[in-house]
């Protein structure tokens, strides 16, 4: 059965209490993270007394709602009232704590979710490994030897490590795909604007989504309707489907066995096509720019004032961007409305685009490199090579674990034309009832209920 | 003058029309990291954006 409707029924049918769960998460907590460093704060007082309102609220008969007792965490650039924010930086450390909850927090918290911990990143959201000079490196709960992948990397590993049923992550250019392929686990990048950004720290402001990491599919379609505050869609027809596999640049440096594993997909009875997309290496490139360059200017005050804070790998890539001229900004921006344009037609052909996440397993923490053409380049600025570009699409996009026991987790993306969440949702359901799809969880902690 | 050398200069010269002082040890990381922007700028540049249709 899926946790999260697991772990509500039986808190909202009293046969578990709220507290034996959250109590359950925070043992899990203590007892793994040691050994992978997805947390950074453990908001211990404030989930115990809420996981005790929740029982209150069953034993006096009243619904404390469709995530009761669901213990979460969230990327440490989601504002958690009292609690400061740090964007997995020491530069925010000294900050004042939040005044309140971001607003999807509250979404979920008026649920019946329990918040019980937030996560780590890389520092700023800049950077695809979760490689943080100031709070550690979070580790694959798979192979502490490997990358948990970035720059959610704690929220990803965390849910594949049995701590919570699910977690916040932010994705600019790939920081939930990412780290969802690499930790096994169930992520989404929802369409850009598609749920609110007020109490989260921004990077790149004008491509800057959040979005769960689940351990099913059923799970992060519940997450999203609540974070989204849409209603379900209910079953949908998508045996007519059109699927367009993404070819040339979405398979250059890709393991064999993904694009394997892209083929079993295809053949499953689904009216399948290849495509090759247009200048997808211009369009990366100007997602990197716009990055680099909304990202530089928003720190421009704290790299004025406080240089030598930052993690040096960090503030060498925010000063560059800062310096870029606004004539390659304009023009990345136009080459996004152009891509937008082209993505949305191709829409008219096809329902789904399908794309590796990643092109390999998790990196070595000793050897932080990819392959790219060939030869071997940061893994830091190069993970998400294949993420990147399609977040210019403003398309939502899931991140789906393979089915890959025994060996190490790896991920697709899976596109869908803006307002389309919901085919997703069923495309990703078909493939995990094939037993295509499946999350990697480390089977502990909360998973012992 | 080697061209690292007017990188450097200009690096230097740019940040201070944003009232940027880039401290010493981050010269070399800025560099790498503008070279690699500037190489990603030239890309996008030498693209003609397809006109869009608003027809279509």
């Amino acid at each position: 059965m899926d946790l999260i409707k697991k772990i509500s029924k039986n808190v909202r049918s009293a046969t578990y209490s709220a507290t034996q769960i959250i109590s359950d998460s925070l043992n899990a907590i203590d007892k793994y993270n040691p050994l992978i460093g997805s947390v950074t704060i453990t908001l211990k007082d404030r989930a115990l007394a809420t996981a005790q309102h929740i029982d209150q609220l069953v034993a006096q008969g009243k619904d404390p709602g469709p995530l009761a007792g669901v213990p979460f965490g969230v990327k440490d650039l989601f504002d958690v009232k009292n609690i400061t924010t740090t964007a997995g930086s020491v530069l925010l450390a000294d900050h004042a704590p939040a005044l309140k909850d971001a607003t999807v927090i509250t979404r979920l918290c008026n649920a019946g979710a329990v918040p019980v911990a937030t996560l780590n990143m890389d520092e700023f959201a800049y950077g695809f490994v979760t490689d943080n000079t100031h709070y550690g490196i979070t580790k694959n709960p798979h192979d502490t030897r490997r990358f948990a992948g970035g720059s959610s990397g704690g929220s990803a590993a965390a849910v594949a490590a049995g701590m919570m049923a699910f977690s916040l992550g932010s994705d600019t250019n790939g920081s939930i795909r990412v780290p969802a392929s690499l930790c096994g686990v169930w992520g989404l990048r929802p369409a850009y604007n598609t749920i609110p950004l007020q109490g989260v720290y921004p990077f790149s402001e004008t491509l800057d989504t959040i979005g769960p990491f689940c351990s099913s599919i059923h799970d992060l379609k519940c997450i999203f309707n609540i974070l989204s505050d849409r209603k379900d869609h209910g079953k949908q027809d998508i045996s007519s489907l059109k699927i367009a596999r993404l070819k040339g640049w979405f398979e250059r440096d890709v393991d064999q066995e993904i694009l394997n594993a892209i083929t079993e997909i295809t053949s499953i009875g689904i009216e399948t096509y290849n495509l090759t997309l247009d200048h997808i290496e211009t369009v990366r490139a100007a997602s990197f720019l716009i990055t680099a360059s909304e990202g530089g200017t928003l720190h421009l005050p704290y790299l004025r004032k406080e240089p030598l804070k930052y993690d040096p790998a960090t503030r060498d890539r925010f000063i560059a961007g800062a310096l870029l001229p606004v004539s390659t900004y304009l023009q990345a921006k136009k080459i996004e409305k152009w891509f937008r344009h082209y993505i949305h037609k191709i829409f008219g052909d096809y329902d789904l685009l399908i794309a590796p996440a990643t092109g390999c397993t998790a990196p070595f923490i000793n050897d932080p490199t990819v392959l790219v053409d060939g030869k071997k380049s940061s893994a830091r600025v190069n993970l998400g090579i294949y993420t990147q570009p399609l977040s210019l699409s403003g398309c939502p996009i899931l991140s789906l674990p393979l089915n890959r026991t025994g060996k190490l987790p790896v991920g697709l993306q899976i596109v869908a034309k803006p307002g389309n969440e919901h085919i997703l949702f069923e495309f990703g359901a078909l493939l995990e009832a094939k037993g295509i799809a499946k999350a990697s969880i480390q089977q502990q902690g909360i998973y012992n209920v | 003058m080697k061209m690292a050398d007017l990188l450097y200069q200009e690096i230097e010269s740019l940040s201070q029309t944003i009232l940027l002082d880039i401290p010493k040890e981050c010269l070399k990381g800025v560099k790498n990291n503008t070279e690699l922007l500037s190489s990603r700028s030239k890309l996008i540049h030498h693209f003609t954006v397809p006109t869009i249709d608003v027809e279509e």
